[in-house]
């Protein structure tokens, strides 16, 4: 390679082609390459990205096991919305209100408890390590188990024996209204109480991933800052307003996106806690439920209600999330 | 130069000699310089981090040690520790569980979770890089759409997906087949590796041209392997997300159960299940991940990051 750019000087007054040739060789090189890495991503992309959204929109423009442009689905999902009689009135108003409900839990309980949680372990509470490791517990052990286990420990008793351990314990204190303990089906089967169980659940585990981005962040601003701080006399508390909140920012705002994102998506918990409770479902669970249940399937109409929560969802995210970057600093830690 | 060697000995000689701080002092050496109104807020928050940690580890805890009970003990007392320890239900669980064999779901679930974070990886590695470092009309956009793709609440994906795997393309349950869906290069992993790769300096892969070096191998030589402690957290995170994926194989590969979505549909099948043995199936599925994150947890912390969305 070095003897070729030395040829490449000395040739270069006498033979302007061969410079612009071996210019061009490289540039092309560089292009087969980008070309070659890009190819079987762009693919994939192409086939299981594209492709499926563009299927949802076809479908929601389509009857069942038919070819032909209809806006049926939309006029379904209309009357689903606003005629009290029709079928699925009242399992989609609660789907979308619980959907909401879960949204604004998460952005303004979860985020702010996470924000100072991690706050605390970056000043170093005792055995901060210690904490780090259990509050990432639940991403760790996944959904399933983490739902699955919660699910047991409020399991109520059959007949006299004991029931699950916080079943047990709400029960002594006389937290568990009188109606769910008649009832036997439970804090997640009982109408009234499946999702407050659903939210607790999600406030629950909120900490695990969201710390360890936020503590990352916080310790990403340099020592001097704070130093220079308490030198100036600013206090535990204004610390974490004037100087964490602002400097972490991006980090703030792209978690605050992230969790817009999923807001007509998530469901999982829902599947797992409270299936079969249908003032528990969620817009997500209620659109897989439409396109997988061997009961009342019905994908022409659950890609119609994706379209629809898109076109709602998209505008309203593009905009909080211009609002989020016109509030946050520049400096990003 | 000979200076500079002398001055650096001495130095690693010095810090040799330099007894190592007990970490507990230098703990207690910063605490008091902590003021009143710290201090107080952090004892109140160790009090509440104490119950929220009691109750993170506590269900894991119950879970485990009833899952030495027979089924009877267990319908008796849900709450006391086992009067005798039994391995039986672990026996029972490998024998059979439900319509699929522990056995074959542990086999499914490790070769998923492997193959989707090894393409995923890969595909991720290969558009970050030449997006990160390599100037090409369309970069921009790729880096913007793979932002974009993030944030949006496609609501209706799942439908067109469902019925393209099922229906068009029939790859649903076809392990040979189905593998494409995991080769992903534009999601999470790709913003992680764009980061990693553009605080590479150039200069690195400039050397490799210079001794001879395609772009193929400044690549797999030289550039992967600088990012190595970022791939590796990558890979220890998006292994257990694989892991614990049951939503994959639930949609799409239901005849190979995964332990995840073996764990998922016991919970479905209520009461005519044994519970105990249900746990020793939670507690088998659960030490893969748990041995992972203790070995690696250092890592995971260290390079798991987000910054802002840009694009």
């Amino acid at each position: 390679m070095e003897t070729n750019a030395n040829t490449q000087v000395i040739e270069a007054p006498n033979n302007k082609a061969p410079k612009k040739k071996k210019h061009l060789s490289r540039k092309a090189s560089s292009a087969i390459f980008v070309a070659v890495m890009l190819l079987l991503p762009l693919v994939q992309f192409a086939i299981f990205w594209i492709l499926p959204n563009f299927n949802s929109i076809l479908l929601a423009f389509q009857k069942r096991n038919s070819t032909e442009f209809t806006f049926l689905q939309f006029e379904t999902f209309w009357r689903d919305l606003t005629d009290v009689t029709s079928r699925d009135h009242t399992l989609l108003i609660s789907s979308i209100v619980n959907s909401l409900i879960f949204f604004a839990v998460n952005i303004f309980v979860c985020t702010p408890i996470v924000l100072f949680f991690s706050y605390v372990l970056f000043r170093k509470v005792p055995a901060h390590g210690v904490f780090k490791v259990i509050f990432y517990l639940p991403s760790i052990l996944g959904l399933t188990v983490t739902a699955t286990m919660f699910l047991f420990v409020f399991k109520p008793g059959i007949g006299n024996s004991l029931g699950g351990p916080m079943w047990e314990l709400f029960k002594t204190f006389g937290w568990i209204p009188k109606d769910v303990i008649d009832s036997g089906k439970g804090l997640f089967g009982h109408t009234e109480t499946g999702f407050i169980m659903v939210i607790a659940y999600s406030i629950w585990t909120c900490v695990g991933l969201n710390m360890i981005m936020f503590h990352g962040a916080m310790k990403r601003i340099p020592n001097e800052v704070f130093e220079s701080a308490e030198l100036d006399g600013v206090g535990f508390f204004r610390q974490f307003f004037n100087i964490v909140v602002p400097l972490i920012w991006p980090t703030i705002s792209t978690l605050i996106i992230f969790s817009l994102s999923g807001i007509f998506v998530s469901y999982g918990a829902v599947m797992i806690l409270t299936p079969n409770n249908s003032e528990s479902s969620m817009i997500g669970w209620f659109i897989l439920q439409k396109t997988t249940s061997p009961y009342g399937k019905d994908p022409n109409y659950a890609a119609a209600v994706g379209v629809v929560f898109t076109c709602i969802g998209l505008p309203f995210i593009l905009l909080i999330k211009k609002l989020l970057d016109k509030i946050g600093s520049n400096v990003e830690y | 130069m000979e200076n500079t060697e002398n001055r650096l000995i001495l130095l690693d000689r010095e810090i040799a000699r330099t007894p190592k701080q007990n970490p507990l002092k230098s703990y207690n050496k910063e605490w008091k310089k902590k003021s009143v109104t710290e201090r107080a807020v952090l004892i109140v928050m160790l009090i509440i981090f104490i119950i929220y940690g009691f109750s993170l580890i506590f269900p894991l805890i119950w879970t485990f040690y009833n899952s030495f009970k027979d089924s009877f003990e267990f319908n008796s007392d849900m709450f006391s520790l086992p009067k005798t320890w039994t391995p039986q239900n672990y026996i029972d669980a490998f024998k059979e569980l439900g319509s699929s064999s522990l056995g074959t779901a542990i086999w499914n679930s490790v070769w998923m979770s492997v193959l989707s974070t090894v393409l995923g990886l890969f595909a991720s590695s290969l558009t970050a890089y030449v997006v990160a470092k390599y100037r090409f009309k369309g970069s921009k956009v790729i880096y913007t759409i793979s932002v974009f793709i993030q944030i949006i609440p496609l609501v209706g994906a799942v439908t067109g997906m469902y019925e393209l795997i099922h229906g068009t393309l029939q790859i649903a349950n076809e392990p040979l087949l189905i593998w494409p869906i995991w080769f992903g290069g534009f999601g999470f992993s790709f913003l992680m590796l764009y980061g990693a790769f553009k605080n590479v300096p150039w200069s690195f892969a400039e050397s490799a041209f210079i001794d001879g070096a395609g772009h193929f191998r400044t690549f797999f030589q030289i550039m992967l392997p600088t990012i190595r402690p970022v791939l590796a957290s990558l890979f220890v995170v998006n292994f257990i997300g694989a892991w614990n994926d049951y939503m994959t194989p639930y949609l799409y590969m239901d005849q190979y159960p995964t332990l995840s979505l073996l764990v998922y549909n016991s919970s479905s099948d209520g009461a005519a299940l044994n519970y105990p043995k249900y746990f020793a199936v939670i507690v088998i599925s659960v030490i893969p991940t748990l041995i992972l994150f203790v070995a690696f947890q250092k890592l995971i912390m260290e390079n798991t990051t987000t910054g802002g969305l840009k694009g």
